[in-house]
């Protein structure tokens, strides 16, 4: 396996990358509900579920590493601005909506962390013959 | 049954209980009005919600729907005028009386549009209870295994 | 008595219980035990990671499922290592008896 090292397989550069969205998609979503009551405010998204559904029969075969790693490395996420929404003149950011977000995102982000570790620690009794 | 659409359901059932609650605030704000601009008076405003066809019990279980919250939501929701006869008042001294005397007032129950912010509430915090017990169990699961 | 350990153990493993002579069964037995834990291991590894792909992905239509998975892994893996070690052990104390 030409990995470029013992803990970086390509399961963990994608939950890390994956973690890495998260990440940016709270900035986002607490900067949109901040700004639920300002006039003519444009929300902000995140990029990353799409790119990942393009690239998703790649990254999960396991026969070629090297086109799964390109895959991957292709996959970024970044941040996008989308047209403000007005109805009746009023702003219509949904508080409730921004808040079920976040929540999703916060458990993804919490399960992804916690899947990463146990991954690791399998690993790791590995590396230490019969430990934790 | 997908973790996210937990939350994307309360947050729609959530939506659902903001409306209700503004339409009754309006109601309750327009209750001692007689004439707007168009001559006519106040109708009292009603939701009316219907699940979305689309949106069916089987689909949720099989968990083949992931709701955008915003797009493709749970219920539609339509904000209708309700089309009762409004209130007369005795008052002859009023601008507004008719040639007999009368004033015409929204058919607005001040007592019952309280009693319908009570069940908002109630249900407003359901759904916030549901969302966040969803997230518990979510964590919960994350938990299998024990600490190591 | 002869002490074997290899078919001490052997004995426990109820699909080993044969009832024909030990010395001529167990031994390959126990090794065929061994490669099929080893490729069940890996088997279920590969599972566990699949599944934490899939929730990188953003499926999360089974999170418990992918903990249990993770969980079953680690505890198959932690045998056959346990196995390892046990078996290192008694060589070791083999080779150090005195003749």
């Amino acid at each position: 396996m030409n990995d470029m090292g013992i803990a970086s397989s390509l399961t963990s550069s994608l939950v890390m990358r994956a973690l890495d969205a998260a990440t940016l998609r709270h900035a986002a979503q607490a900067q949109n509900i901040s700004n639920a009551a300002t006039p003519g405010y444009r929300p902000l998204q995140v990029n990353f579920e799409q790119q990942l559904t393009m690239a998703r029969s790649q990254l999960l075969a396991r026969d070629d590493e090297s086109a799964s790693r390109r895959a991957l490395n292709s996959v970024q996420p970044r941040i996008e601005e989308l047209p403000a929404t007005t109805v009746n003149g009023n702003d219509t950011i949904k508080i409730d909506a921004e808040v079920a977000k976040m929540m999703q995102n916060a458990v993804y982000y919490q399960s992804l962390l916690t899947a990463l570790g146990k991954n690791g620690s399998i690993l790791r009794m590995a590396v230490r013959g019969g430990g934790g | 049954m997908n973790m996210f659409a937990a939350f994307d359901i309360s947050a729609a059932g959530m939506n659902l209980e903001r409306t209700r609650l503004d339409v009754a605030a309006v109601n309750l704000a327009n209750a001692n009005t007689t004439q707007g601009p168009d001559g006519q008076v106040f109708k009292p405003l009603r939701v009316v919600a219907h699940p979305n066809a689309a949106y069916t019990f089987d689909m949720m279980l099989n968990g083949m729907q992931r709701l955008a919250t915003g797009s493709a939501t749970a219920f539609s929701v339509v904000v209708e005028p309700d089309d009762a006869p409004p209130r007369l008042v005795y008052e002859p001294g009023h601008p507004d009386a008719n040639e007999k005397g009368f004033v015409a007032y929204p058919n607005i129950s001040p007592v019952s549009e309280m009693v319908k912010l009570i069940g908002i509430t109630r249900a407003y915090e359901a759904n916030v209870r549901a969302m966040n017990i969803a997230k518990s169990m979510a964590l919960k699961a994350l938990e299998i295994g024990g600490d190591r | 008595m002869s002490i074997d350990p290899v078919t001490m153990v052997a004995a426990t493993l109820p699909e080993l219980r044969t009832g024909t002579t030990h010395n001529e069964v167990a031994q390959p037995s126990f090794t065929d035990w061994l490669t099929q834990q080893v490729a069940a291991t890996n088997d279920l590894v590969i599972q566990a990671d699949d599944g934490v792909r899939k929730l990188a992905l953003g499926e999360t239509d089974n999170l418990h499922q992918v903990m249990i998975s993770l969980e079953k892994a680690k505890l198959s893996f932690e045998l056959i290592v346990q196995v390892r070690n046990k078996l290192l052990d008694a060589y070791q104390d083999l080779m150090r008896m005195s003749i």
